[in-house]
């Protein structure tokens, strides 16, 4: 009997163990569903464009991928395009993300955004701080989503867009990156650094671009055009060279190609460090050097903020590699000539420098050097600073640029083809 | 007693206790709130909060070694006799409560905002308190295990996250150094000293941890370096965001893990942080509930402290949520942290003092009463 009895309860505990595992069990099995991803129910948005609609709308533009094309999976894509483009007029980001299932099979998913295309016309209204603000509250729109500023309406930038060699626009927009990093032509911003620079004594710089070719004309430096003006033919529309310049989340105006290298070499902290570029030569008028720029350390800022009028000493370390020089002197073994040449080129950089330091002192409300980090260091407390009013007193400093130039090499060829030389002279 | 059947631990599993459930504060929004106020400064006040509870620490800590082997309830029952005994202990058990109702639903928050948004609140408060409850239910012995165990990776897991974004740190947007001012900067530091509170209530546990001695290290490297760690991600998060950005941003620690990529194919890396910070979430919680139970099991003299655990998580969660959204939690949140340190602040010197005078009542001729001496001896 009391055997039977402990055996009977010994079963009905392992029934009950049982049954606790299995309710245990389902959990796992049952839960989960609110927030479920269904990868093959996503549609992932690449680029999104964002132009002025009517009435304080907004129109946005979703670029969406086809994930099967450039993957194993194209057979059963033949005939798809890469990607599609559809527009929708909305009173912001994220209500249109939800109107665009109105025509897209698939959840819109933001989770790849990386570019975001702002049109000019759009950066320059008052409404655009609230609509980029209020877009970062979702937190599928990531802060690292790098920003651009097209000239024409971003719905035409992103129609025209259409890479010949890359097929995937992500794939586009992610090689593009790494060559801004390399030239240095346009600022590498993000809505992170827009968010960021929001505030009055700060400037954000974007990249700026064009689908169209506006009026072309051809410098002398190479790099002195705005997007739409760099002298090309055939090819891919898209151009992207210079800044827009923003104040208060507002455009305010453009920097060009050649404006924005040396801003980013004026920034202590530059996201270039080295790229090419060319002067005059000192000896010769039409005939131009063409060097490589590396930035030799960071930029060193010393500030005089005790009078009225500020005193800004700014030191630049560089050192450049000689890479062509049209004169054909023999720059490269005569070392009277090599010490003009380093002479000349000091004076042409501190010159040019100093010349975008004067333009954005005249032009824009604040400085887009980044240069609030360093005022900022000279006050012990937040309200002494906000007082004190930097971009006011940056507008009537009185700024100095020594350049520390070190010339490093001449090049694979080191004596120049004199004889050419003498036979044209 | 069953209290006295459980295992006891060591010191480095106690200190590890200690690196998680303080270090946790530099993912939550207690961070934000000392932004609000400190701007530019923000890191400091975490040093200085600590710097005013330690005060506190060392004086109860005195008061600790004449009573070798009792903790916090026990001393108190011993000088403040049942009544005041039990006033004092359920008073720190009321403060542990709304800060770990608070805390708690200031994660499932996070949790929420920024990973499942269309789950609904309760379900993932469910979630996280049942884990946690789990866990505390194995023992304390268990919680100090578990975070040795997971410590080291954890704090690599930190110091991966700040190598990965440290290009993205530029240090000169500390400056101005001292953000709205050094009045604004001590008051803020003072009035958020309970946010290290854990230190005072920590003190329950001494018979837990195998020694005094280890006990005494393992709070004091705990809360020291925890706060130093704090600090640190601070002066991160304004080095990354700049200010005013920083108190733009819900929540700087999320945000952060959310900006990070391992190279160019892996850009999304904040899952891997995540799921670090969930486990060590399910720890933390763990700890504060076995810590209710116990402190409540204490004043209401309860024989099995560890059966108060699934009605204390069930009041942890029907207070947690009260709170309409995120920005009453963050009220709620400083309500409770200027009046929790008040009783911080103070409960240690009252019980120093009331064992002062018990001391000397014992101690003077007129009333010789040997029956108080052994009292303490015969516990320990």
């Amino acid at each position: 009997m009391t055997v039977r009895n402990t055996r009977n309860r010994k079963r009905n505990r392992i029934l009950r163990r049982m049954l606790e595992c299995a309710a245990l069990l389902s959990l796992c099995l049952l839960s989960g569903c609110w927030d479920k991803l269904e990868l093959e129910e996503q549609a992932f948005v690449v680029v999104i464009g964002l132009d002025k609609g009517p009435r304080n709308t907004v129109e946005v533009t979703f670029q969406i991928a086809n994930p099967q094309i450039g993957s194993s999976d194209i057979g059963t894509a033949e005939g798809e395009p890469p990607s599609d483009t559809i527009r929708f007029t909305s009173s912001d980001i994220l209500s249109a993300k939800e109107l665009a299932n109105t025509v897209i099979t698939r959840t819109i998913n933001f989770a790849h955004l990386k570019t975001m295309i702002v049109s000019e016309e759009l950066a320059r209204d008052e409404i655009f701080p609230h609509i980029a603000g209020a877009a970062i509250r979702d937190p599928e729109l990531r802060r690292e989503v790098a920003m651009i500023v097209s000239r024409e309406k971003a719905f035409d930038f992103i129609m025209k867009n259409r890479p010949r060699l890359e097929t995937r626009p992500h794939k586009y927009y992610e090689l593009m990156q790494q060559r801004w990093m390399e030239t240095g032509y346009v600022p590498f911003s993000t809505l992170n650094q827009y968010l960021q620079q929001q505030v009055t004594d700060s400037m954000f710089l974007a990249i700026y671009a064009t689908a169209r070719q506006h009026n072309h004309r051809v410098s002398r430096h190479e790099d002195a055009y705005l997007a739409g003006q760099v002298p090309k033919r055939a090819g891919d529309p898209v151009q992207m060279i210079g800044a827009a310049v923003f104040h208060n989340g507002r455009m305010v105006g453009t920097l060009t190609g050649e404006q924005m290298r040396w801003v980013q070499m004026l920034r202590h902290k530059a996201s270039v460090d080295a790229f090419i570029t060319s002067f005059s030569d000192p000896l010769e008028e039409d005939a131009m050097v063409t060097v490589r720029l590396f930035k030799n350390g960071n930029t060193k800022i010393k500030f005089d903020l005790r009078k009225e009028v500020p005193r800004i000493h700014v030191t630049l370390p560089l050192r450049i590699q000689l890479l062509s020089f049209t004169s054909l002197e023999p720059y490269a073994t005569d070392p009277e000539m090599q010490r003009m040449l380093i002479k000349h080129l000091k004076e042409q950089i501190e010159s040019e420098l100093l010349e975008v330091i004067r333009l954005s002192q005249k032009k824009f409300p604040g400085d887009p050097f980044e240069w609030e980090l360093f005022a900022r260091k000279h006050f012990m407390t937040m309200p002494a600073y906000q007082a004190y009013g930097w971009s006011k007193h940056f507008k009537k400093a009185k700024v100095d640029v020594k350049v520390e130039l070190r010339l490093e090499n001449f090049g694979k060829q080191r004596t120049p083809y004199m004889q050419t030389k003498r036979k044209e002279g | 007693m069953s209290a006295l059947q459980e295992e006891k631990v060591g010191g480095r599993e106690f200190t590890s206790i200690f690196l998680i459930a303080v270090g946790m504060k530099l993912s939550d929004i207690t961070t934000t709130i000392l932004f609000d106020s400190g701007q530019t400064a923000g890191w400091m006040i975490p040093l200085l909060s600590l710097g005013f509870m330690l005060i506190a620490y060392v004086v109860l800590m005195s008061v600790l070694k004449r009573h070798p082997g009792q903790g916090l309830p026990e001393i108190v029952f011993a000088i403040g006799g049942k009544f005041g005994g039990a006033l004092i202990c359920l008073l720190l058990f009321a403060a542990a409560l709304l800060m770990t109702s608070v805390t708690s639903r200031g994660y499932v928050d996070i949790i929420n905002v920024m990973v499942y948004q269309r789950t609904p609140l309760y379900a993932l408060y469910l979630m996280l308190l049942a884990a946690a409850l789990y866990v505390a239910h194995r023992g304390f012995a268990a919680i100090a295990r578990i975070s040795w165990l997971i410590i080291f990776p954890i704090e690599g897991a930190i110091v991966l996250l700040v190598s990965i974004m440290w290009q993205d740190i530029d240090w000169l947007r500390l400056f101005p150094w001292l953000g709205p001012g050094p009045l604004k900067i001590v008051e803020t530091g003072l009035m958020h000293s309970a946010m290290f509170g854990e230190i005072i209530l920590a003190t329950a546990l001494v018979p837990r941890v195998s020694s005094f001695k280890a006990f005494r290290i393992g709070s004091a490297l705990g809360f020291v370096i925890s706060s130093l760690k704090i600090s640190f991600l601070m002066a991160v998060y304004v080095s990354v965001f700049d200010y005013p950005e920083i108190i733009h941003i819900a929540y700087p620690f999320q945000q952060l893990t959310k900006n990070t990529s391992f190279g160019r194919v892996f850009t999304h890396a904040e899952s891997f942080f995540i799921a670090f910070w969930l486990l060590i979430s399910v720890v933390y919680f763990a700890f504060y509930i076995y810590l209710l139970a116990y402190l409540f099991g204490h004043a209401v003299r309860a024989s099995d402290h560890r059966k108060l655990q699934i009605p204390m998580a069930g009041l942890v969660f029907f207070i947690g949520l009260v709170p309409g959204n995120t920005e009453q939690v963050r009220s709620y949140w400083e309500l409770l942290m200027s009046y929790s340190t008040l009783l911080y602040g103070a409960l240690p010197f009252i019980i120093w003092m009331l064992d002062r005078i018990r001391r000397s009542r014992h101690d003077s001729p007129q009333h010789p009463q040997p029956q108080a001496q052994p009292n303490p001896q015969a516990n320990a």
